[in-house]
């Protein structure tokens, strides 16, 4: 097999990422595995080592030239530290080797934040894994793979690393879609930048139940949850502007492709608060309507076309890097996340080989508010044990309280585990 | 045995006492886990000494320029020259100096690079200030970048693994070098008939160029491609 090439050109979604990110807008996510054991450092740094350098994408710095960004290969060693109980913090990356992705531990919990610009959740959850399964290997646990983890001695491949943004790129003429500000969520900000967080877990099966007692899928059922929170959070406020969920798509589900690195898209679901009602049925009936016309591949597909096709633009192309930063960075702050009121987003089902599976408590899935969407909701599923997680910039928390109000009178229970909320108050 | 909030209907481990959603107390009740929680580590404030002592530094340092260039202006008709300068110049140069090359993490050729630059600025304006005769332009500014263009190379290469990683400011290096070159070729902003600093310098900079390419043809045009790909 050819040598792979030892540079790449950021894709079309991650080169807006090191330039817009700073303290407050890290672009972070985080992906954690729970183990039944507490974590030997000694066997994680080993397993990081293997697991590191078979994920080339992963085994990057990010370097300027004089028109682009792009990665090459890092010949430094991954570093791994114990939680410092700031979550999806801003990378500075000469402090972590030069590493887009750090890694973290915290007794049973084994956590890897990664910027954006170099993968999506899917494939952060592939290189987690990995990662998992070399250190449990390591650690004498036998585990047969099953060909559903990647071990760190098989081959890579050209298909993991591809750019299928471009794949998807065409010339012909797409519809422009108008986009429009979202009602902001205000509050209190935490100081240096914190972020709160909180996990629920619950039971899949209880969650499956619900949704199905009200005919929507579990996407849809949380994207109700989440707006009739937020209304009546909002208690009796008229709303200027839609509230507009925000919610990434994975797009390997309908362009199969092996790509370790960012392939999504996204769908925004807009409610108009000023609605009255507070009836959940109601409510996710709308969503089950709206996500019925937004889930179109078509209008994702050209949304990623059109982000392309500036790329592509000659004169754009010829820009010097430090313009193109400016005009960036001056675009991005007028627009930016304005178009959003909520993040959200489903890592969905972890799959594993049932002798890896047994030596795992759970998973957990956080992504990053920002100040102008400072609300943020993820959720993941292993086995039965579905997480939620809430990550918040700012100290009020009148929604997560109405969430859980609306839960308990679903008759679902769940388990509570979250950092200190009032600690950098 | 959990804890348990009876407003949420939500469990916690032994150590909570508090529901994290909505502040209210806990209450104990059996509930059967699967779900193991570690809780999260506690945040310390973060606090820099290092911005309150460069904090002080800067005061110290602006308050010692003003009173300088004050003194200077309300003494110029007596003593007619900028003498003010020759304080504040070194004192601006030791914040560029600490700035931009013993904070910086930039790799160690980018740092010598800015430290000629800025050394030659200096030189300079030193020139200009003091009647202006072109001994920098002419003969120290191109002694330093030749220097630099011939013990640069030979250090990055006493590490050819990390080679790539420099090869952006050797390039930087050999404009600089040619640049510098012809502006003593067709300028005359130095002594008059003196070509052969001019020549050395631009000569300095291809041989770098030819060396790069000779011992490092295959890296030396990937870099290349790196930096200069549309």
């Amino acid at each position: 097999m050819a040598k792979l090439r030892k540079f790449y050109d950021l894709d079309n979604a991650a080169k807006i990422f090191p330039v817009v990110a700073n303290e407050s807008r890290s672009y972070m996510f985080r992906v954690s595995v729970i183990f039944k054991e507490p974590i030997k450092t000694d066997i994680l740094q080993e397993a990081l080592n293997r697991t590191t350098k078979r994920f080339k994408h992963l085994n990057v710095r990010i370097r300027k030239g004089l028109f682009w960004y792009y990665f090459e290969e890092n010949l430094k060693t991954p570093l791994i530290k114990k939680e410092d109980g700031f979550i999806n913090k801003f990378l500075i990356f000469r402090e972590n080797n030069d590493f887009l992705f750090r890694t973290l531990y915290f007794k049973e919990r084994l956590s890897v934040e990664f910027f954006h610009a170099l993968t999506d959740g899917k494939g952060a959850l592939e290189f987690v894994n990995s990662l998992a399964y070399e250190y449990l290997t390591l650690d004498g646990k036998t585990i047969d793979p099953e060909g559903l983890v990647i071990r760190a001695d098989a081959a890579a491949t050209y298909q993991e690393v591809e750019d299928v943004f471009q794949k998807l790129y065409h010339k012909k003429k797409i519809p422009k879609v108008k986009e429009f500000k979202a009602h902001r969520i205000k509050g209190t900000f935490y100081r240096d930048n914190y972020n709160a967080a909180m996990h629920a877990y619950v039971a899949l099966d209880d969650i499956k139940a619900v949704a199905k007692s009200y005919g929507v899928t579990i996407n849809e059922f949380f994207i109700g949850m989440i707006i009739l929170a937020l209304k009546k959070s909002g208690k009796h406020q008229n709303y200027k502007h839609l509230a507009r969920i925000f919610m990434p798509v994975n797009m390997r589900q309908f362009y199969p492709s092996v790509t370790l690195r960012n392939f999504a898209s996204y769908l925004r679901i807009n409610y108009d608060l000023n609605n009255p009602t507070l009836d959940l049925k109601t409510v996710l009936d709308f969503v089950k309507n709206e996500m019925k016309k937004e889930l179109n591949v078509e209008d994702m597909v050209n949304a990623i076309i059109a982000n392309v096709r500036y790329e592509q633009n000659k004169l754009l192309r010829m820009t010097p890097l430090p313009i193109k930063i400016v005009a960036m960075r001056s675009v991005y702050g007028k627009i930016g996340n304005k178009l959003n009121t909520f993040d959200t987003s489903n890592l969905g089902i972890v799959k594993l080989p049932k002798s890896m599976a047994e030596h795992i408590s759970h998973y957990s899935f956080m992504t990053v508010p920002n100040k102008d969407t400072p609300k943020a909701m993820s959720f993941i599923t292993f086995e039965n044990t579905l997480t939620i997680s809430f990550i918040s910039k700012i100290i009020e928390r009148d929604f997560e309280i109405e969430f859980f109000e609306i839960l308990k009178s679903l008759g679902i229970q769940s388990q509570i585990e979250g950092n200190n909320w009032e600690v950098a108050s | 045995m959990m804890q348990y909030c009876q407003q949420c209907h939500a469990y916690y481990y032994k150590e909570s006492s508090t529901c994290t959603i909505c502040g209210r107390p806990l209450v104990e009740k059996t509930m059967n886990s699967q779900v193991i929680t570690q809780g999260f580590p506690s945040v310390k404030p973060h606090k820099s000494h290092a911005k309150f002592v460069s904090k002080i530094f800067g005061i110290i340092s602006m308050s010692v320029v003003l009173i300088l260039a004050l003194i200077n202006f309300l003494t110029y008709k007596e003593y007619p020259n900028a003498w003010s300068l020759i304080i504040i110049g070194p004192i601006a140069y030791a914040w560029i100096l600490v700035g931009q090359i013993v904070l910086s993490k930039q790799n160690y050729p980018t740092k010598v690079n800015r430290q000629v630059i800025i050394i030659s600025m200096l030189l300079i304006l030193t020139d200009i200030l003091t009647s202006y005769d072109g001994w920098s332009l002419t003969y120290v500014v191109p002694s330093l970048f030749v220097m630099t263009t011939i013990i640069l190379p030979i250090v990055v290469a006493s590490n050819p693994k990390t080679y790539y990683l420099h090869v952006r400011s050797l390039f930087f290096l050999i404009i600089m070098d040619v640049l510098i070159g012809i502006v003593g070729l067709t300028t005359n902003f130095m002594h008059e008939g003196v070509t052969w600093t001019s020549v050395s310098i631009i000569t300095a900079g291809i041989l770098l160029l030819i060396t790069m390419f000779t011992f490092a043809r295959k890296d030396t045009w990937t870099e290349l491609i790196k930096i200069f790909r549309i």
